[in-house]
């Protein structure tokens, strides 16, 4: 049985890190528009290099 | 006109999402393509804040006249003397560091609130130059790369989209010249289903650092931390540098991702900028797997050619770690004040100079040594274990010349340390 979640999970890889990503990006913009407690996204550090 | 910050507000993906559109289903000949990739980035430009007419008028100015420059150094039998090549390429790497240098600490400058350098009388003092450290880079490039005839395809409109592309134009990568024609005419670029799903992907990846793990680690970095500065703890110090070292790799790695993605959304492929630089056992491999772009730069236009002209010394000949730890600490400190004007960025370069040179005196002395328990421990996981461990530190501990002044840092340590 963890040998098949292993195998199934090396075969997503790709796909599985893009839904987890979205998903986290969803919940902090989320969390953006709605909190007003909540922080803005910091100016790049580069950006003025 | 419509202004927005690249990345980070909703209006640029809007913009963009009709670019690509445009630039992709309406405009299919090659030569309409150039054109209207020109015009689709200077109107990103132009809605750059602080990048206006007067910015645009500057940057053409410049990139004609570094194409001319390049296209007669690059065609063969056009400037045939060398001594005249030679003087005609200095004079223009001579130029654009002239104008890196005004603009680039005029911009610190203004953006610290400290203009008393510069006379209130001057009407040209709030032209800003965004993006002129990196531009300024691949011109010098253009320029070197045309004096040894190594242009394969001298092009004013593929120059002026090289110069002017939008996506990697603030904040790098900073792409070769021959690199961006091939991937510009390349059959690639019209593979739209392909570019979506590659480009798609990677900005994901830079959306989900920036606004997911820089968010999370902001609290924790140094300089965010609530306390008052002189009040910290050396345990305060340490997690707050580490957090910060983690924060900058996202963020940058972050935005290269979105660059990256970006670019290829409209077919353009910009080379890596990182490659797990905290994974690696020493600070030589870190810094080849940093910024990539810019250590490659400075290793092919700064170290390398100093190195040639140093081997004329015979007592450098003869001392070719001396040479090379000579040539590597002044390649750092130029790379140091490349990233600002500060006395701090300067240590910073310096710090990473001579933390390289150590490397290279270790390195000759572990080649000496004949013990096989010793050479086996140097190969084991261990060694490499701990070689990241104090890679990382050695990073992050140099981060605070580069996140503070050397006021603040004095201020830090007071009490704590020697200092």
């Amino acid at each position: 049985m963890i040998r098949k979640i292993i195998l199934f999970l090396k075969k997503n890889k790709q796909t599985i890190r893009i839904t987890f990503e979205i998903f986290w990006i969803l919940i902090f913009l989320l969390e953006k528009l709605g909190g007003e407690y909540s922080s803005s996204i910091p100016q790049f550090i580069y950006v003025n290099f | 006109m419509i202004e927005f910050d690249f990345y980070n507000s909703l209006n640029y993906w809007l913009v963009l999402f009709v670019l690509v559109l445009i630039l992709n289903f309406f405009l299919k000949k090659p030569l309409l393509q150039r054109y209207g990739f020109l015009l689709a980035n200077i109107f990103m430009l132009l809605a750059l804040p602080n990048f206006g007419g007067d910015s645009l008028l500057i940057l053409f100015v410049l990139t004609f006249y570094t194409f001319s420059i390049g296209w007669l150094l690059n065609k063969r039998g056009i400037v045939k003397n060398n001594g005249l090549r030679i003087a005609i390429s200095l004079s223009s790497l001579i130029i654009i560091i002239l104008v890196l240098a005004c603009f680039k600490y005029r911009l610190v400058l203004s953006i610290k609130g400290i203009n008393r350098f510069f006379n209130e009388n001057n009407t040209s003092k709030d032209i800003l130059l965004i993006g002129v450290s990196y531009f300024s880079f691949k011109m010098m490039h253009f320029i070197i790369a045309s004096y040894k005839q190594g242009i394969k395809k001298p092009n004013l409109m593929i120059y002026l989209n090289y110069i002017f592309f939008f996506p990697s134009f603030i904040s790098g990568p900073i792409n070769r010249y021959n690199h961006f024609c091939e991937s510009f005419d390349s059959e690639k670029r019209t593979q739209f289903s392909r570019n979506l799903g590659l480009g798609g992907k990677r900005i994901v990846h830079g959306l989900f650092k920036r606004i997911v793990l820089v968010q999370i680690l902001l609290p924790y970095v140094l300089t965010n931390l609530k306390k008052p500065i002189d009040e910290l703890s050396i345990a305060e110090i340490i997690y707050g540098l580490y957090a910060y070292s983690f924060y900058f790799y996202f963020d940058f790695s972050g935005y290269t991702d979105l660059a990256i993605g970006c670019a290829q959304l409209l077919g353009v492929d910009l080379p890596e900028n990182f490659n797990s630089p905290f994974l690696k056992r020493n600070i030589q491999q870190l810094w080849a797997n940093w910024h990539i772009s810019l250590t490659s730069w400075l290793m092919d236009y700064i170290y390398w050619p100093l190195v040639k002209k140093m081997r004329n010394f015979r007592m450098l000949k003869k001392r070719p770690i001396l040479l090379s730890n000579l040539c590597i600490i002044f390649t750092f400190v130029i790379c140091g004040l490349w990233h600002g004007d500060g006395i701090n960025f300067l240590l910073w370069g310096l710090y990473h100079g001579l933390g390289l040179s150590a490397l290279n005196v270790y390195r000759a002395m572990k080649r000496r040594i004949d013990n096989i328990k010793i050479n086996r421990y140097f190969m084991s996981k261990y060694s490499f274990a701990i070689g990241i461990f104090l890679t990382f530190n050695f990073f992050s501990i140099g981060l605070l010349l580069f996140a503070l002044d050397i006021k603040t840092i004095k201020l830090l340590f007071n009490g704590k340390l020697f200092l």
